[in-house]
């Protein structure tokens, strides 16, 4: 589904955000991706998704080169990631539904199947009767469950958090993080950049570890590079 | 949805858009008309204007001067000699007297010219030829005739002033052209800042759209939208300010033709010039928000 071979990230200035890191993720998995501040978490999602380019190595996306891709090539790219965002991305001129709907309109799904996948989206995360409500009408949480309904309603073929958990209290990310559970069992890949010591320890899956840019821990291929350390989280 | 329906659908939101911000969109709307309209109506008066000209390129006149002393009988006995002649649609005997009443009254100059120790003014015969006899062969042939009358001092034909209005109006018709470009650079240049404000106000919505795969195409198309609304909307203003201000100019330039002689109807936009217009005004909102859309958009990127 991606993976990164030999993928470095120099931003200007000379600053190495990513260096040689090298790992696959497949359809099935499900990962969290760790680190302290700085260590390359961000930048790592950011040329999943095309917010940035590798400076060296490849990023492979069902057989498309990241590094090379063209300009008109990377929104049929993002609409297969479903991308969630600490400070949640929404739109606060639009309702729950509208933000949610905005996937599917970007992606030319017909008005009619908008509104039943997009409803379909709203049960799952539980706010289905706050469909016509404003964003800012909403919890942190809430909000943060819009964001996750709009990355989801277009059934992205992989979803990306970056701390989808940030600034929500113990319940509400075991809410969350399940929620991340049950679409990776429905065959959705899931890469989820996170903090939270507890969630790691408690969905016992692969992780991703990165410090200062380099790839210390890498579950998924079943090697690890380096002994778990949770300071580095 | 096919692209038909997502184009339908972001109009209707480009609509909904403008109306949503009434007054912004009206200020606009009102700039572009207001622009659109001068050239418009410069356009309408030429081409009125040309209309007049020709009604009077229609129907040359000819002034056959007298010699001074030709007395009121001999001038009633060419009237009647020249009335009979095929080519002669209508003559009339102006005598030196009947000629400076006219002259007092249209020149203002009546106590002056009462000054004068005699009638300076010719009699003359005023001469309008058949409609059927009007072209520049059969007029010069008339004139060479009229000048064989023995008493003929002089014969004009009254064609100077109508050929000095039509290169005034030919003048006129270029300032109008120049004067129309620049003003369509005008709208160009308003609808274009519009545009670049209106994606700064929503850059954040750009960012997001394109983050979760919203195309190029995606995102230009409702500003695309919102200029060629803005043009298409200041062009029927125009096109209602341009028959306001004729439906009010129209009585003066009536009763100052009338002056003239001529049955004069000012006409306003055709369906044709209408059709321009609305073209103009859609055209030029669209082109501009493509310069725009094309200048600004590819500033903004996720980050």
């Amino acid at each position: 589904m991606i993976r990164f071979v030999n993928v470095g990230k120099r931003y200007p200035g000379g600053q190495d955000a990513l260096r040689k890191v090298d790992f696959e993720l497949s359809q099935s998995d499900m990962a969290l991706l760790i680190g302290v501040s700085g260590a390359g978490k961000s930048t790592l999602l950011k040329l999943i998704s095309v917010i940035e380019r590798p400076t060296y190595g490849q990023i492979i996306i069902d057989g498309r080169n990241l590094r090379t891709v063209k300009r008109r090539d990377i929104a049929p790219i993002r609409r297969q990631i479903g991308i969630i965002f600490q400070d949640h991305k929404l739109l606060h001129d639009r309702t729950v539904f509208d933000n949610v709907a905005l996937s599917l309109v970007v992606a030319g799904i017909s008005y009619r199947e908008s509104a039943k996948r997009v409803r379909a989206a709203l049960d799952k995360v539980g706010l289905l009767k706050k469909e016509n409500m404003m964003p800012i009408a909403l919890s942190g949480g809430e909000q943060q469950r819009v964001g996750i309904a709009r990355a989801v309603v277009n059934r992205p073929a992989i979803l990306l958090a970056d701390e989808p958990t940030g600034n929500l209290d113990a319940a509400l990310s075991d809410e969350i993080m399940d929620l991340f559970l049950e679409f990776n069992k429905v065959g959705t890949a899931v890469l989820i950049a996170t903090h939270d010591l507890r969630q790691i320890e408690r969905l016992q899956k692969p992780v991703l570890q990165l410090d200062h840019g380099k790839l210390i821990r890498n579950d998924l291929d079943g090697r690890l590079t380096a002994h778990p350390n949770h300071e580095l989280v | 949805m096919n692209w038909f329906e997502q184009n339908r659908s972001e109009l209707v939101a480009s609509l909904q858009r403008l109306l949503d911000n009434s007054f912004s969109s009206f200020m606009s709307i009102a700039v572009v008309a207001i622009t659109l309209s001068l050239p418009t109506i410069m356009q309408v008066v030429v081409g009125n204007a040309e209309r007049l000209g020709q009604s009077w390129e229609g129907r040359p006149q000819l002034s056959v001067f007298l010699a001074p002393g030709t007395t009121e009988s001999r001038g009633l006995e060419l009237v009647l000699e020249l009335q009979g002649k095929l080519e002669i649609a209508q003559v009339e005997f102006i005598s030196a007297d009947q000629a400076m009443q006219e002259f007092k009254m249209l020149s203002g100059l009546g106590s002056a010219v009462e000054l004068l120790p005699n009638n300076p003014l010719p009699p003359s015969l005023l001469v309008l030829p058949d409609s059927e006899f009007v072209s520049a062969e059969a007029t010069a042939l008339l004139r060479t005739q009229l000048q064989e009358i023995p008493e003929a001092e002089d014969v004009q034909l009254d064609l100077e002033w109508i050929q000095r209005f039509n290169s005034m109006l030919n003048i006129v018709r270029r300032g109008a052209q120049i004067v129309s470009l620049l003003l369509a650079l005008t709208v160009v240049l308003t609808v274009s800042n519009m545009i670049r404000l209106a994606i700064s106000n929503r850059k954040e919505e750009i960012e997001i759209i394109k983050l979760i795969g919203g195309s190029d195409a995606f995102v230009r198309r409702p500003f695309l939208y919102q200029g060629f609304l803005t043009g298409l909307a200041g062009a029927l203003l125009a096109a209602l300010i341009t028959y306001a201000v004729l439906l009010w100019m129209s009585g003066p330039i009536e009763q100052l033709t009338d002056l003239y002689g001529a049955n004069f109807e000012t006409r306003g936009l055709s369906i044709h010039s209408l059709g321009w217009l609305i073209l103009a005004g859609a055209g030029l909102g669209l082109f501009a928000s493509v310069l725009s859309v094309s200048q600004h958009l590819k500033n903004i990127e996720p980050r």
